[in-house]
């Protein structure tokens, strides 16, 4: 081989080498650390000891364990289902059923603004509503109408507070998605369906619905590995409370981490949320039939 | 040169410069952020530099009794004829995860400032060092025994007291007149409660009542459920403090521990204390204030907090509060008990990273950051007490009838363990009262939620099970 043509095939190498690098310091070592600490009880003395699967037995017999793990399945599940929902709706409404086009650009971008905020702004703004003093938003409402107490509504629907803020902030990335694959929808295709009778029910069911099955099956896989990922805002919203009322797995790896500076068990938690995540990401896979998404297309270039 | 081979060429440039830019710059931290001896330096003009760093903490006055100790010191140094210069490096305020992870990676702050608390676990984590020479020193020669106590772990000081606090339980006179007290009653109360005579009993049947009556909104308030107020009324329920010093041991007492359940089980059942009790943490003082609350345990800076809300000058304050209100120690919890106060003092802690070269100026500076006046400084500025005699003497002391009266409270005060085991120990207690009080779980289950979760996550070894 030559030296141009080996410079040549050194080409892509050369321009991937960066990333690669990038990846390798932020996203693999930090993973395969994450997994070596998993496997030691490292703490706040910084001394790691092999422990093997000692952290694993450990979550087993954690009493928290099983309401922390069924406080995590309802808000993915209900989030996730919530979101996909939302944004359909969202982006069927706006792209396909308002005709005014700038009207449903306007609204669009209205729905974007949840997920612009920054989290803490966005945080703060629910925790106004919701303050549990009668200077709170919902609480002066309810006390406008006769309530002679306040409500502590973190206290007693956090869960629920966690999932609408989650829901209305997290739509908008689906309904950008799912909008730009309806608006690629030729529009000979709607012609072709109204001259055969077809209504708009059927048109979003038969046509609609068929073409967004792959940004649905993206967005749902995306927002589940996100949301078990996810404590951030339940973090400043409550905490976990109250007692592990709102405490997710993966917020409880990191109280266990940086609260308790508990870094092995911390460690061994996220191990397991990202087990989950995966295991769950492949049952969609195969509920979406990915392989037949992937196949190659019938029609020769 | 064709263009693809001129792109490939400014890449390589680029990925080049950035990465001798990011090794000068990495070179950079590393030089600052090396301690101790190597910060001891000589500048060109051949005076020697030492640059002792400090934890940044905004609160009250303690940056600016730093930046005046610094000061300080350098101006003893040119009087004694030394050629040296102490310079401050302020490094920024960390929660101690952070300070865990910033000492690994070389970080290490040379004073830092944290909770009496925090003794045992920083003792664990190698953050810090013991300063005996403090038994020596003469700013700390007129500190109360009780303070000395908290300061010292395993036969050793770990910290330099920077503040202290009492906790008072402010009272509300116009709800109790309102209740049929007379003003002869209501003046004795604080001493009744100092004999024993007055009990958390007999509190909370008058917050009860005065619930039931109207008469106030709130029966119970203080400044938050995992404040140490709560850790007041459970150690005033209990009778004792949870830890065997003389052992070195946490103390987990099941009777003690489920008697504190049973009194906020009661006091929630009653109504004198509400299920929101924890979201009233800031706002509970301002309560006060409006005369809805009838009892509201604070620190005594919940008196500036209160003097915040009520908008009006110190001395319209004062007036009003003293027309309207009185205060005493926490009450015992059973009859003939001895009353309680406890604190959350700051403590100054020394990085075990500091040699023999460098402690006398950092000792220095703890010294001189503890001057009496600036103590008082701090006091103003915060609400906290001035830990020495010599800080009560400042003529702005006596000045402040509150800080006159509240002082006494200092003889009775005390400070939660700084045990490796307590942090724990309190965390837990707190899921255990957050299950009693909004999920409605009874004074078992709530103690079983703590002992649980404190068996699971505790070395054993560390605890007195009973």
């Amino acid at each position: 081989m030559n030296l141009a043509r080996l410079k040549k095939k050194s080409y892509p190498y050369l321009f991937l080498a960066p990333f690669a690098i990038l990846t390798l310091m932020f996203f693999v070592i930090p993973a395969l650390a994450t997994l070596w600490m998993a496997a030691t009880n490292l703490d706040r003395k910084m001394k790691a000891d092999f422990i093997g699967f000692g952290n694993f037995q450990r979550i087993f017999a954690d009493i928290n364990i099983l309401p922390i793990i069924k406080v995590t399945l309802i808000y993915v599940f209900f989030s996730l289902v919530l979101t996909v929902a939302f944004s359909l709706l969202l982006a069927i409404c706006t792209q396909y059923l308002v005709k005014n086009k700038k009207l449903g650009a306007l609204y669009r971008v209205i729905w974007l603004i949840p997920s612009t905020m920054p989290g803490l702004v966005y945080v703060v703004f629910w925790k106004y509503i919701f303050n549990p003093t009668p200077g709170g938003f919902a609480n002066k409402i309810v006390m406008y109408f006769g309530l002679e107490q306040p409500i502590s509504w973190f206290n007693d629907a956090g869960l629920l507070i966690i999932i609408i803020a989650g829901v209305i902030s997290g739509a908008s990335g689906g309904m950008i998605l799912f909008s730009a694959s309806i608006n690629s929808i030729p529009e000979d295709v709607y012609k072709a369906a109204r001259v055969d009778g077809a209504k708009d029910r059927s048109i979003i069911r038969d046509i609609i619905l068929p073409a967004l099955k792959w940004p649905i099956m993206y967005v749902t896989v995306t927002s589940t590995i996100g949301l078990f990922a996810s404590y951030n805002f339940i973090l400043l919203a409550t905490r976990g409370g109250p007692v592990v009322d709102t405490t997710t797995l993966a917020l409880y790896g990191y109280q266990q981490a940086f609260n308790r500076l508990e870094y092995g068990y911390g460690a061994a938690i996220s191990v397991i949320v990202v087990i989950i995540s995966l295991l769950l990401t492949l049952l969609l896979f195969r509920l979406f039939d990915f392989n037949k998404l992937i196949r190659p297309p019938r029609i020769e270039d | 040169m064709k263009m693809r081979t001129k792109l490939s060429m400014l890449f390589v440039v680029l990925l080049g410069l950035t990465l001798v830019l990011g090794a000068c710059s990495a070179n950079n931290n590393t030089g600052e952020q090396t301690a101790s001896t190597a910060e001891v330096q000589q500048n060109s003009g051949a005076k020697e530099v030492i640059k002792i760093s400090v934890g940044e903490d905004d609160y009250g006055a303690r940056m600016l009794n730093y930046a005046a100790a610094f000061k300080a010191l350098n101006e003893e140094l040119v009087a004694e004829g030394k050629n040296v210069e102490v310079v401050e490096d302020i490094l920024p305020a960390v929660g101690d995860d952070e300070l865990v992870l910033q000492a690994q990676a070389g970080q290490w702050r040379d004073i830092s400032m944290n909770s009496s608390l925090d003794i045992g676990w920083e003792l664990d984590a190698g953050l810090i060092q013991p300063i005996d020479w403090l038994k020596e020193s003469e700013v700390f020669k007129t500190l109360p025994q009780n303070l000395w106590d908290i300061m010292e772990y395993q036969g050793h000081v770990y910290g330099a007291i920077q503040d202290m606090d009492a906790s008072p339980l402010y009272i509300n006179k116009t709800a109790l007149k309102t209740l049929g007290w007379s003003d002869a009653d209501i003046e004795g109360l604080p001493d009744r409660v100092l004999k024993g005579d007055f009990t958390m009993d007999d509190m909370l049947n008058i917050a009860t009542e005065a619930v039931d009556k109207k008469v106030t909104k709130y029966g119970l308030v203080s400044d938050g459920l995992d404040n140490i107020s709560v850790q007041d009324i459970n150690n005033q329920i209990m009778g004792f403090e949870p830890y065997d010093q003389e052992q070195s041991k946490v103390i987990f007492d099941k009777k003690g521990i489920t008697d504190t359940y049973n009194f906020w089980e009661k006091g929630i059942e009653s109504g004198a204390i509400t299920k929101d009790f924890a979201a009233l943490e800031d706002v509970g003082f301002g309560y006060f204030v409006n005369g809805d609350v009838m009892f509201f345990i604070g620190g005594t800076g919940s008196y500036n907090n209160m003097k915040e809300a009520y908008g009006k000058s110190d001395k319209e304050f004062e007036d009003w509060f003293y027309a309207n209100n009185t205060f005493s120690l926490i009450p015992a919890g059973s009859k003939g008990g001895k009353p309680g106060s406890l604190a959350n003092p700051r403590l100054y802690y020394v990085s075990s990273k500091v040699d023999e070269k460098k402690m006398p100026y950092v000792q220095r500076i703890i010294e001189l950051a503890m001057a009496p006046n600036l103590q008082m400084d701090h006091t103003l500025a915060s609400g906290k007490l001035p830990v020495t005699r010599s800080g009560q003497e400042d003529p702005r002391f006596s000045e402040s009838r509150f800080l006159n009266d509240v002082a006494y409270m200092l003889d009775y005060t005390k400070v939660r363990p700084p045990h490796l085991a307590y942090p724990s120990y309190l965390q837990q207690q707190i899921k255990g009262l957050e299950a009693l009080m909004v999920k409605g779980a009874t004074a078992e289950e709530a103690y079983a939620l703590f002992e649980g979760n404190y068996k699971q996550g505790v070395d054993q070894d560390q605890v007195i099970f009973r």
